[in-house]
């Protein structure tokens, strides 16, 4: 168990910056995840601290070491001391699954009695106690999730790195490993850094999130902090805010055109003269249009999914879409309606250079 | 619409379909009797000859074989042959598969392009080379040590020195097997023994290698098979030494007068016998190892781990090299030296170069021209029959649910397990005496050459079938087109570059091989190729003639296989 610090990391294949400045540090015992769109580093990043991949500038200290430096790789991979949950599981389908969980422990040369016991107590803790002596091959989805889990945690590695470690899982099972991983976390107490594009699963399981956006740390923060708090429009995108209004800065005040002004308080845009104006689908209430107050508009689609209806409202100054829970009532297609949000639910940024 | 243009369409519909059908029984039928004849039939009467004694059948041969030939001395000296070559060819080609499929060792290319070469290169080149450089007297290199030391180290014409010969060849093929599994093989399964605490060796050993093994193992099965098979290297290094392995002393009884046509079938049966033991044994393994390994996630893409080699570099750098020096670039440039030399074994001085011997074989011989035809013809023949019957096969083994396609696809890949020199003696058993005047025709010796090639033609169709995909041919049948449409219009253009690479490598192959006419041609000018002319030089001690004609014979590969490369490089 040892606290992460990444420092100013850089990585370029050829011409391309994977990663580009990324600083961070993990304390010692919580999860971190790293979250932001696919190719926008993060493997990358996660590679580069368990040496398998040499970053190439900048500086990662695990625990007490410092185990990249100046360029180069001070501590090899080997001997840096790290479980890593890989997205393709890379189970060795030669060994059972004891002697998959046993490996690490037999390379750091314990004993016969400890390697024994050690194994017996990883795989229970994973829930896969009876499942020893099988072959990798015999296993499902889940419990190959499991075994890679029992392997990585099973020699005490000082971090655990998992790199999208739910992402081959189907959605019901997904859940339930989320939780799974989660509670073995706090168990064991080992520091974690895992991987993800999915946000729930992100806010789910951290301590504390990165988002990450084409090769650089765009926030750092709590899930309540990122999630409520996001501090730009593309980070406010990626967690789940899709709807986007320009606005304008009209006598001192906000105006979005087809709308009109927006609500005293909401955002502080400085000297810009124009922002843009982000909210979430579920953030939105739908009221008939003769309710009074809001936004007019018109529902162009109904999609019921279950527990939500989605909707697409147009509007003067174009589309925004909408999430309803369906015991709230429903909107045939072609319907008036106004649309109300909190202004607490609207990120407001500055345009421009500021 | 009326009822009667309705029957009249449904009429129309009809009736192609059974004619379609029917016309898949001809090919089927034809490709089964080509087959036959080809694979088959040879071997039926191996067997029979096998069994043949004065005056009706018996085991009559086989008991001579031991009794009156010797035949232990052979038998021991054909296993340490096959299983020392073996050994030293998979210690050297599965290392440099490692090195050049998951380190950063420098050259990769290099090694990979010597491999490919080694493999193509004739078989006799290798030999005749090393015989120039370590032969126990002349050789160039003892007489180097003599004058310096006084002694003459190195003895090529030996057991060992048929053995590094070989296996100088042989790596190459577990080379190239063992780098295609291991291309399969994702690096995160390394990368995870890494990150748990391994070094790279223990990582190569617990992981790469087992994960490869069942490649390691057919590999080494069918290196011992190929050395059953191999004549030219045994002939030119261990016959005078008198060291006979089954490859030879099979020649011995053929070449014998009158030839002991039932001994040299009765030991073939044997080592047939005892090749087809051991691929089962290696195929039960792989199937154990299978059965384990199934249905494991791989990731999204294969990526291959790269270790670094950190200081070891240079020595791997050494490794690879060496083995392309030894293998393909040495042997090539011993050979060229050779063959511009007019005296033998006297100084090394560049005075005595010439191109005498050139003009020798080219212009002085007096079937050149007709011994350079036979083998282009010979060669258009085997991979024209090599193409369409491996192409036939896997089409009705990938593309239709006729019975008895898997017996014909068995029938084509089987003979990969028959040592090349027995199967030989089945042909001759087969055409020697027979109504149809085969033998002794440029024909039979395609055909024998085609049945060789059969095996590796059809697994590399098959598997360009395999990747075709069929919503491409479903999509032109929903479009209306039938059977033979789709495969003239789809299937066959999207294997182009199979049919290419299988065209190229048949093609080299039936240029430099050896062993068929040298069996089979019965030694007349009318079925004399360069390469047994080249062997018939060569026993005549007329070595720059040989390396000569050696050297004109890979240019008139390279003038073959430069133009065909080139469009198949323009496709791709
Ligand atoms: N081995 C590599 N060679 C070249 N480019 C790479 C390599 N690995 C990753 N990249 C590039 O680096 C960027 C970040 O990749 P990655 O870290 O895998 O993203 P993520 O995990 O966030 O999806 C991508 O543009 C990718 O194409
Ligand atoms: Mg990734």
């Amino acid at each position: 168990m040892s606290r992460v610090e990444v420092n100013q990391l850089v990585k370029t294949f050829g011409s391309v910056n994977a990663i580009d400045g990324v600083s961070f540090v993990v304390p010692e015992g919580e999860i971190a995840t790293m979250l932001g769109p696919s190719g926008c580093g993060k493997t990358t990043t996660l590679r580069c601290i368990a040496g398998l991949e040499t970053a190439t500038a900048g500086e990662i200290v695990i625990g007490v070491r410092t185990v990249f430096a100046d360029g180069r790789d001070r501590v090899p991979v080997e001997a840096r001391n790290l479980g890593m949950v890989f997205q393709s599981y890379a189970i060795w389908p030669h060994m059972t699954i004891a002697d998959n969980v046993a490996y690490g422990l037999r390379v750091r040369r314990r004993s016969r009695a400890e390697v024994e016991e050690r194994v017996r107590s990883a795989l229970a803790l994973v829930r896969l106690a009876n499942y020893a002596d099988r072959y990798p091959g015999q296993l499902s989805g889940g419990q190959m999730q499991r075994v890679v889990l029992a392997r990585a945690i099973a020699y005490d590695p000082e971090i655990l790195l998992l790199d999208e470690p739910l992402a081959n899982l189907d959605t019901h099972l997904r859940v339930e490993m989320r939780q799974e991983l989660k509670r073995i976390q706090r168990e064991t107490g080992t520091t974690m850094i895992a991987v993800t594009h999915d946000q729930s699963e992100a806010l789910a399981l951290s301590d504390q999130i990165l988002v990450m956006g084409a090769g650089r740390v765009l926030q750092r923060g709590a899930p309540e902090d990122i999630f409520r708090r996001p501090q730009t429009a593309e980070v406010a995108h990626f967690l789940g805010a899709t709807n986007e209004l320009a606005a304008r800065r009209v006598d001192g005040r906000l105006v979005v055109d087809g709308l009109g002004l927006l609500p005293d308080g909401v955002g502080d845009i400085g000297g810009a003269a124009s922002a843009r104006v982000l909210f979430r689908p579920s953030d939105v209430i739908l009221r008939p249009a003769d309710a009074g107050g809001g936004w007019p508009g018109e529902v162009v689609l109904e999609q019921y999914l279950g527990p939500d209806v989605h909707y697409l409202v147009r509007f003067a100054g174009g589309e925004v879409t909408v999430d309803v829970p369906s015991h709230s009532g429903m909107f045939a297609e072609g319907t008036a309606v106004s649309l109300h949000v909190a202004p607490d639910s609207l990120f407001v940024y500055p345009e421009g250079a500021s | 619409m009326t009822a009667g243009a309705d029957t009249a369409a449904a009429g129309r519909d009809v009736r192609p379909t059974p004619r379609r059908v029917s016309g898949l029984w001809i090919a089927f039928v034809a490709t089964a009797v080509v087959l036959f004849v080809l694979t088959i039939y040879p071997m039926i009467w191996l067997v029979i000859g096998s069994l043949r004694v004065p005056g009706g059948f018996g085991m009559g041969n086989f008991v001579d074989l031991g009794e009156k030939f010797a035949f232990a001395k052979v038998l021991a000296n054909s296993w340490i042959y096959a299983f020392g070559s073996t050994g030293l060819a998979v210690t050297i080609g599965v290392s440099l598969a490692v090195l050049v499929a998951r380190t950063d060792m420098p050259f990769k290319r290099v090694a990979r392009l010597s491999a490919v070469l080694a493999f193509v290169s004739p078989p006799w080149l290798t030999a005749m080379a090393y015989v120039y450089v370590a032969s126990p007297n002349a050789g160039l290199v003892n007489r180097v040590f003599h004058d310096l030391f006084g002694v003459k180290p190195f003895d090529i014409q030996s057991m060992g020195g048929m053995i590094f010969v070989t296996a100088l060849f042989l790596y190459a093929f577990v080379f190239l097997t063992v780098e295609a599994a291991l291309a399969s093989v994702d690096g995160s399964f390394e990368e995870a023994a890494r990150v748990s605490g391994a070094r790279p060796l223990t990582v190569v050993r617990t992981v790469t290698l087992p994960l490869v093994t069942p490649a390691i193992v057919s590999a080494a099965a069918f290196s011992v098979i190929i050395s059953w098979g191999l004549f030219a290297a045994p002939a030119i290094l261990g016959m005078p030494a008198r060291i006979y392995v089954f490859g030879t002393q099979l020649y011995l009884f053929l070449s014998a007068f009158p030839p002991r046509l039932e001994m040299a079938a009765a030991m073939g049966v044997l080592f047939v016998a005892t090749a087809m033991l051991l691929a089962a044994v290696a195929w039960v393994f792989r199937r154990r190892r299978r059965d384990r390994s199934f249905a494991v996630v791989a990731g999204k893409g294969v990526k291959a781990a790269s270790m670094p080699l950190g200081r070891w570099r240079l020595v791997a750098a050494g490794f690879a090299l060496g083995v392309t020096m030894l293998s393909v670039v040495g042997p090539f440039l011993v050979v060229l030296w050779m063959s511009l030399n007019v005296k033998w074994f006297g100084s090394i001085g560049l005075a005595n170069l010439s191109l005498a011997n050139f003009r020798y074989v080219i212009l002085e011989y007096f079937a050149f021209w007709q011994v350079a035809g036979n083998t282009l013809k010979i060669a258009a023949m085997d991979v024209t029959m090599v193409l369409l019957t491996a192409t036939a096969v896997s089409y009705f083994v990938r593309r239709t649910t006729l019975p008895g396609r898997f017996v014909l696809q068995g029938a084509a890949l089987y003979t990969v397990l028959v040592p090349s020199v027995a199967f030989l003696t089945a042909v001759m058993w087969a055409w020697i005496g027979s109504p149809i005047g085969l033998w002794g025709s440029l024909v039979l010796i395609a055909m024998t050459q085609a049945a060789r090639s059969l095996p590796i033609a059809t697994r590399n169709i098959g598997d360009g079938f395999g990747q075709i995909d069929r919503p491409l041919e479903e999509a032109a049948a929903v479009c209306g087109a039938g059977r033979g449409r789709i495969a003239a219009t789809v299937t066959l253009p999207l294997l182009r570059p199979v049919l290419l690479s299988v065209f190229a490598l048949d093609f080299l192959s039936a240029l430099r091989d050896l062993n068929t006419p040298l069996f089979l041609g019965g030694g007349s000018a009318g079925s004399m190729t360069l390469s047994v002319l080249i062997f018939q030089l060569w026993s005549e001690t007329r070595m720059g003639e040989a390396a000569a004609l050696t050297i004109v014979l890979l240019g008139l590969t390279l003038a073959v296989f430069v133009p065909v490369s080139r469009a198949f490089g323009r496709r791709t």
